[in-house]
């Protein structure tokens, strides 16, 4: 790391490119908050599947999962795997009838099936996942350019902020779409780079079946089933009501479009989530298991890459960063202007005013998930907070209203399972047993999302069945 | 006359409540006949058959 010298040109460049995209889409794709929020609908499949697969594959994953993977070994894969196979799901189960009903966020389908009440919860429960999320993907970033440039993580964070949000200020969903698909392909050279050079280390692929840990190259790994059940259950209550992602789909011209939007993204990521895992079993293997886990990916890249070849790696973990990051800030904004403003302070605002608070917005965010991080720097675990509550309440209900026609008649149902879904994983989180507090992550006797979300299942099972059940032709679940 | 596929444009939408009648416009669009837990199942499945793949790989080593 001391003597790496970075190809500022490269860096420059990528940044450069970066802003070029945001001017370009300001002034020539966005003249409504529609517009900033889901592209104007008017996105082909294959932006929408780089744009899918490059808001999944982001600094956490590359940082987070390696250093994961150092300890869990292969099973680490579902760290971020079932977030991936999920994608595919929805892609053909959820995509094309959230499209039909023409929201742009998920509160908004709340309050059209049930009321304000229903939007204010479901909006407040989105973003506690949300504002989480972007501060663990805003922190993988700021840690990386800290250590680059050597500079404070304080003075990292506000640089990666302001370059992060600008093109996002400027041209929203478009700008973000377009930076997605360029940083996808950068994140993927970068990424197979690193895992090339670890595999060619004498001490990389060789010693790696040798790794002197319970089952460390197993598919349930040394964290054993409880563990695997837990990063499974989550990814997939995470991804179904995962805002940023749902609104790709949005972003689609045609309901053909976002299928094979998604499928397509799913895909490729499905195949790219092996990498980080595998950096983080070949750096145990080069390194031992005393490195830090925080310390995986960094020491791989600036140790067994190096020279240039570490330039291309800094750039793709940028990308890989800022690719989830816009997306997420630009999600938030769109919730603050349309679930918040235009809902309840001035709907009677002119598109011109509402685009200039969507873009004030953003920039709020922006400063917002950078002061969440610098304050609560547990990378992983950010990631996965608000996710367990936003996973045990809204997710479940989301789904349960896309696929039954009965959940769609109980709204009191609806609101009180999302409501103690959201408490019950609360005050696990705060009074839960937890076994050990890493750097990464929170390891739980049983992991939180485990309990709450069966508590959820059942309340809306039962609570649908006594709210419905004198309604005969609607109270049988619908089958698909 | 609104359908899932054909919407009406938004008209003031923030504030929009669907009638009854409209609560189920989004069934009609089409879903797999698969069983949706099922499919959620099979995919993690071979999530599982892929992983199989790389532990195969890494235990041959070079």
């Amino acid at each position: 790391m001391d003597t790496f010298q970075p190809s500022w040109w490269l860096i420059f460049s990528y940044l450069i490119l970066m802003l070029a995209i945001g001017v370009w889409s300001a002034r020539t794709k966005i003249s409504i908050i529609e517009d900033m929020a889901v592209a104007g609908r008017n996105c082909g499949p294959w932006l929408i599947a780089f744009s899918v697969a490059a808001t999944w594959i982001n600094g956490v994953t590359l940082i987070g999962i390696s250093g994961i993977a150092k300890d869990f070994g292969l099973s680490a894969y579902w760290a971020g795997g079932s977030f991936v196979l999920t994608t595919i799901w929805m892609s053909y189960y959820m995509i094309p009838r959230l499209r039909s009903t023409r929201i742009v966020t998920i509160p908004q389908l709340f309050e059209r099936f049930f009321g304000p009440k229903h939007r204010v919860l479901s909006l407040v429960l989105i973003l506690l996942r949300d504002l989480g999320a972007t501060a663990g993907v805003m922190g993988s970033l700021a840690v990386v350019v800290s250590q680059l440039l050597q500079i404070s993580l304080i003075e990292s964070l506000a640089l990666m902020t302001a370059l992060t949000i600008v093109y996002v200020f400027l041209g929203g969903m478009w700008a973000i779409l377009v930076t997605d698909a360029i940083q996808f392909v950068i994140v993927s050279i970068g990424s197979l780079v690193l895992v090339i050079c670890a595999f060619m280390n004498p001490q990389g692929w060789n010693a790696a079946h040798s790794i002197d840990a319970p089952d460390f190259l197993g598919l349930l790994g040394p964290g054993g089933i409880k563990q695997v059940m837990g990063w499974i259950a989550i990814g997939i209550a995470i991804t179904v009501g995962y805002q940023s992602v749902i609104q790709r789909g949005l972003a689609a011209s045609s309901t053909k479009a976002a299928r094979q939007g998604f499928l397509y993204g799913g895909i490729i990521s499905t195949i790219w989530y092996i990498v980080p895992p595998l950096i983080g079993i070949l750096a145990r293997a080069i390194y031992g298991a005393d490195i830090p886990a925080e310390e995986v990916f960094l020491k791989m890249t600036f140790g067994i890459a190096g020279g240039q070849l570490a330039s291309i790696i800094v750039i793709s973990v940028l990308a890989a960063s800022m690719s989830t990051l816009d997306s997420t800030v630009n999600t938030i904004a769109s919730n603050f202007t349309i679930d918040v403003y235009t809902r309840f302070i001035n709907s009677a605002a002119s598109p011109r005013a509402k685009l200039w608070v969507y873009r004030t917005n953003v920039v709020l965010v922006g400063v917002l998930v950078a002061a969440i991080y610098y304050v609560f720097p547990v990378m992983m675990e950010l990631f996965w907070l608000g996710g367990r509550i936003m996973g045990a309440s809204v997710a479940p209900t989301l789904v349960a209203l896309v696929l039954f026609r009965s959940v769609r008649r109980a709204p009191h149902t609806v609101f009180l399972s999302m409501l103690g879904g959201a408490c019950f994983i609360i005050v696990y989180q705060v009074f839960g047993s937890i076994q050990q507090v890493g750097s990464m992550v929170i390891e739980w006797t049983v992991d939180p999302i485990l309990l709450g979300l069966p508590i959820t299942i059942l309340l809306l099972t039962l609570g649908t069945w006594l709210e419905t059940r004198h309604r005969s032709n609607t109270s049988l679940p619908r089958k698909i | 006359m609104p359908s899932a596929a054909n919407p009406q444009p938004d008209e003031n939408i923030e504030s929009r409540r669907y009638r009854e009648d409209e609560l189920d416009l989004m069934d009609e669009i089409p879903s797999p006949r698969l069983n949706p837990w099922l499919s959620l199942g099979l995919l993690i499945l071979l999530g599982f058959l892929y992983l199989w793949g790389w532990r195969v790989v890494l235990l041959k080593g070079q």
